[in-house]
């Protein structure tokens, strides 16, 4: 492709307009516009203070609750589970942004860091809430409760393979589904999860998304495009079985985006978007039902040009939605943005992590009560 | 002339103007799209100035930005693309067309990786996407482009 480089740039022949007295001369804003921006700026300030107002009440009001878990147990923590998710952070001149794989407990604010992993991929936990799935240098690994060094399950070796998105476990445990383009093919991937087979291509020519499994395990949902046509932008409900697509759910005046969470009833699916044509106005999480119907937006932030929500993961218990909002950039790692809990039966939506940097892709511990 | 407020924006702009309005003319296929994408995104770099780390990469993303959303209008309000969306001596015509049957995104990650040789981390960056994900649009991208200048060449 050195040719479409030297291509491209041929343009470098044409001269460009000088434009910095009209820059200057759009100073200062016309009200109309910046007015409106410093409004909603304001608005957004309010809101955050009445939000910060409202969490410290209700974190003191939960302090004086005699039904507080005491230190040192796990009841609240194990109602939700940890989540799991990649944390990218400044580096040090001169070397790369670091991504670490880190678990959170929600409840307690307590965060363990425990390898490395590929920023912007998905880390999801094993139904059993044993094992981490995630992608590591291109390859697909799986590393377990306990242990410290992942197990390769699908390497993501250059010769064949040109790359491996974020994995999704089969609700029985045994299979991990996932974009890729391997040998030649791209599409939805199956691979046994411990590694013992080889991977079978159950969906070809599927875009890039991250797929969920219905809870049933009869149905993977993953948003994209078809390979032949990019602008077709919608969520594929996929036959695990067979890999026939099943229904095809095309939101009105959307183009899903990269994430897709079933609902653990199986009813409902959350996902990002943008508007038709990249319209970033309309970016946010919506939710659908799995029919297709009942298109609704559930959470979006407009305070700033460049934030925007993504990645949603439905709460085991159904009750809450984490997902990525990332804002505008700052360090040297180019962007900000944390983890957030929507809470589905306010509206409500509270920050759960934050600091300089890039807090992404969460997902859900699903908690055995039972377990020890 | 600079007031010491606008020093660093007008540096940025002098270093990286042209190049970003080059960038812009090959993802909009529109000059007068870049334009306005280059004036209003350094203009609101002016306005904000003292939030800004890098005025080099925050103008860059909201130039993209604001390009694609003026496409954006343009397709809601009248839903064509310019007649002539280049001008002749600006690249080949193959070139052009391949270029515009890109998706948005595919197309960004041409432009700052082929045109402006960024690496796919400030790529991503810029885009406001992962790495992992540029690398998708410059996969298809190169495959959807491959195929196309192959039938503009008849081959």
């Amino acid at each position: 492709m050195d040719r479409l480089r030297e291509r491209l740039h041929e343009i470098d022949a044409t001269p460009a307009p000088d434009l910095w007295e009209d820059i200057v001369g759009r100073q200062p804003s016309p009200p109309s516009r910046r007015g409106s921006r410093y409004l909603a700026l304001a608005v957004g300030l309010m809101g955050a203070f009445v939000v910060a107002a409202s969490l410290w009440a209700l974190r003191t009001m939960l302090e004086s609750d005699a039904t507080r878990p005491t230190p040192g147990t796990t009841q609240l923590v194990r109602a939700n589970g940890l989540l799991a998710l990649a944390r990218g952070r400044p580096a040090p001149e001169g070397e790369a942004p670091r991504t670490s794989l880190v678990t959170v407990d929600p409840a307690r604010g307590d965060l363990r860091t425990l390898t490395s992993m590929d920023s912007r991929t998905t880390p999801t936990w094993s139904p059993d809430g044993d094992k981490l799935a995630y992608i590591s240098n291109g390859d697909l690994v799986v590393l377990s409760v306990g242990e410290s060094d992942p197990a390769v399950v699908a390497p993501c070796d250059p010769s064949g393979c040109e790359g491996q998105g974020s994995p999704a476990w089969s609700p029985d445990g045994s299979s991990l589904a996932l974009w890729a383009d391997r040998e030649g093919r791209e599409g939805l991937w199956l691979v046994a999860a411990d590694g013992s087979g080889p991977m079978t291509l159950l969906a070809p020519n599927l875009s890039f998304g991250t797929p969920s499994w219905a809870p049933d395990g009869r149905t993977i949902a993953i948003s994209g495009t078809p390979s032949a046509n990019p602008d077709d932008h919608a969520i594929f409900l996929v036959d695990s079985g067979t890999g026939a697509i099943l229904k095809t759910i095309r939101p009105d005046d959307l183009e899903p985006w990269f994430g897709v969470s079933w609902s653990p009833d199986g009813r409902s699916l959350a996902f990002d978007a943008v508007g038709t044509g990249g319209d970033l106005s309309r970016a946010g999480i919506y939710i659908v039902d799995s029919s297709g119907d009942g298109l609704r937006l559930a959470t979006a932030c407009h305070a700033f040009e460049l934030c925007m929500d993504s990645k949603p993961a439905w709460s085991p218990d159904g009750e809450q939605i984490a997902f990525t909002r990332t804002g505008q950039e700052r360090g040297s790692d180019g962007m900000l943005g944390d983890i957030y809990f929507l809470l589905l039966d306010t509206g409500e939506v509270r920050p759960v992590t934050s600091g300089e940097g890039l807090d992404c892709c969460a997902s859900w511990q699903a908690v055995d009560m039972g377990k020890a | 002339m600079s007031s010491p407020s606008t020093g660093r924006v007008e540096h940025a702009y002098r270093e990286q103007g042209g190049k970003l309005w080059r960038a812009l003319v090959l993802y909009s296929g529109d000059r007068d799209v870049a334009s306005e994408a280059v004036a209003e995104a350094f203009a609101q770099a002016l306005d904000g100035e003292t939030r800004i780390v890098s005025v080099e990469r925050w103008v860059w993303r909201t130039a993209f930005l604001l390009a694609r959303r003026r496409l954006s209008d343009r397709r809601t309000t009248d839903n064509r693309i310019p007649e002539q969306p280049y001008r002749d001596s600006e690249v080949s015509l193959e070139l052009k067309m391949a270029l515009l049957r890109l998706s948005p995104s595919q197309r960004a990650a041409v432009v700052l990786f082929y045109f402006a040789d960024l690496p796919t981390t400030e790529v991503a960056r810029r885009m406001g996407t992962s790495r992992a994900a540029v690398g998708v649009h410059l996969h298809r991208a190169r495959k959807r482009m491959r195929a196309l200048l192959e039938e503009e060449d008849g081959g």
